[in-house]
């Protein structure tokens, strides 16, 4: 099986079983002192070891499944955006340069399949973002058990699924890879395949109608 | 820098996105304007509030049964190997456009070579009784040659033609534009066609006649017609041969 290209001939029978079974222990230092873990792997997945490619999974599944959530705004569109994502770099694995940052790679990859995910979208289900999201968010973390700080919690996590659901997709990627990601401006351009000043534009116009959402429905909320 | 500059810089300036010089000058001016100073605030909690937007906590079984879903169509994909698979390969958009441009390419060169391009007919070598030559029903109405000149009969083979024909030896026929007949017995050859100066074009070629015909090998003349388009204008052109040595000594093999 050569993964990241198109021969998928030799796929094994029970790949996946053998694949979950087995930790591969990440190279160490004697091995690792031209390139991080993260890029052994992918050059091993590259190579054609499903081994590897599975401790890429696992190592990347979470950032992933935040991303696409964030992006999605429910956990089964994000579920399936996920497993898009991992079969497109299986794929894709190939054409992957070794000298690019894999994670960043792997997040263009990720705002592509949310963006064919939105697009394929039904009317009724775009309109439903919001609410979807605003219905998970209310899945209060175990640790804020007080109750007033657990509801304010939840409002302002509402409201800002709200708010990130109404921006336009390039502004929302942007913010979400910017602000809570942490990515720095230039490699959000990169992961975006824009120009930072454009990148800049969208952060600023994001921001601007963030703070204005939360203002109004924050205030409001407060008021009843 | 005023409130309403400082206002558009804010977003910018809450997520450290601002040049040096620029940050450092706005934030002098939030020191002394307690209205901006309040939105910069307002942006620094928004943002905050971005930080902790944190996705439910899902379950490793979760992430398990991607990973399974992922390996399974994985498979799935390696054992379909249908022969629509297969064809869907080849039609691969960087394929595809290859081999357009290839039926193009063949297209093009057969329509170039078979198709518009018109084949040259080689001349038609009439036979003595070929019924497709043709002789005019009036000689070339020329000043100079209408008195002596008799039209030639090229289909016609009999010896004894030839002793009809004009004492001269000069013949013309007309034909139609495109053919070019050879009297094998009056050795005169004859085409017409068009001429990209004149229009038409008579060639006749001639012997010089004898009474007793015994002479049959002799040098002949060549003799060639141009009829410009102005039918008052032709141009006549004679050529005498060398005459062949020692055609005399095969005369009676």
């Amino acid at each position: 099986m050569k993964v990241g290209s198109r021969l998928l001939g030799n796929v094994p029978s029970g790949a996946s079983e053998m694949a979950l079974a087995v930790e591969i222990p990440l190279p160490g230092d004697a091995t690792s002192r031209t390139q991080t873990p993260m890029a052994l792997l992918v050059e091993r997945a590259a190579g054609g070891d499903s081994a590897a490619f599975e401790q890429i999974m696992i190592h990347s599944q979470k950032r992933v499944m935040a991303m696409s959530w964030r992006m999605l705004g429910n956990e089964a569109d994000a579920r399936d955006a996920c497993q898009e994502v991992f079969l497109r770099v299986y794929k894709y694995l190939g054409n992957f340069k070794q000298d690019q940052d894999f994670f960043a790679w792997l997040y263009r990859v990720t705002i592509n399949v949310c963006r064919d995910n939105l697009k394929k979208r039904e009317p009724e289900r775009l309109r439903s973002f919001a609410t979807d999201a605003a219905e998970e968010v209310l899945e209060i973390p175990s640790e804020q058990a007080d109750a007033e700080k657990a509801l304010i919690y939840a409002q302002r996590r509402e409201v800002m699924s709200r708010a990130i659901a109404g921006l336009p997709f390039k502004e929302r990627a942007s913010i979400v890879l910017r602000d809570i990601e942490g990515f720095s401006t230039e490699e959000v351009a990169r992961i975006l395949q824009s120009s930072s000043s454009t990148v800049r534009s969208q952060i600023s116009s994001a921001r601007r109608k963030i703070r204005e959402y939360c203002l109004r429905h924050l205030q409001t909320e407060q008021s009843r | 820098m005023n409130c309403k500059q400082v206002e558009n810089l804010l977003p910018l300036f809450a997520g450290d996105d601002l040049k040096e010089n620029r940050a450092r000058s706005l934030a002098a001016h939030l020191e002394s304007c307690g209205k901006c100073a309040r939105i910069a605030n307002e942006y620094g909690e928004t943002r905050q509030m971005l930080r902790e937007f944190a996705p439910p906590v899902i379950s490793e079984n979760v992430y398990a049964e991607i990973s399974r879903n992922v390996w399974r169509t994985i498979e799935a994909d390696a054992t379909d190997c249908s022969h629509w698979k297969i064809f869907a390969g080849w039609l691969h958009p960087p394929r595809t456009w290859a081999m357009a441009v290839a039926v193009l390419i063949a297209i093009s060169i057969f329509i170039v070579y078979f198709v518009a391009r018109e084949p040259v007919k080689p001349p038609q070598v009439a036979d003595r009784h070929d019924p497709a030559i043709s002789v005019s029903p009036e000689p070339l109405q020329s000043p100079e040659l209408t008195s002596e000149e008799s039209p030639v009969r090229p289909a016609d083979s009999k010896k004894g033609s030839r002793r009809r024909r004009s004492a001269s030896g000069l013949s013309t026929h007309r034909r139609t534009h495109r053919n070019l007949a050879i009297d094998h017995s009056s050795s005169a050859v004859a085409f017409s066609g068009p001429s990209p100066a004149t229009g038409i074009i008579e060639k006749a070629n001639t012997e010089p006649q004898t009474d007793d015909g015994s002479d049959r090998d002799s040098a002949k003349t060549l003799r060639m017609e141009f009829q410009t388009r102005n039918p008052n204008i032709r141009i006549i052109w004679f050529s005498h041969p060398e005459p062949k040595h020692g055609s005399s000594n095969s005369k009676g093999i």
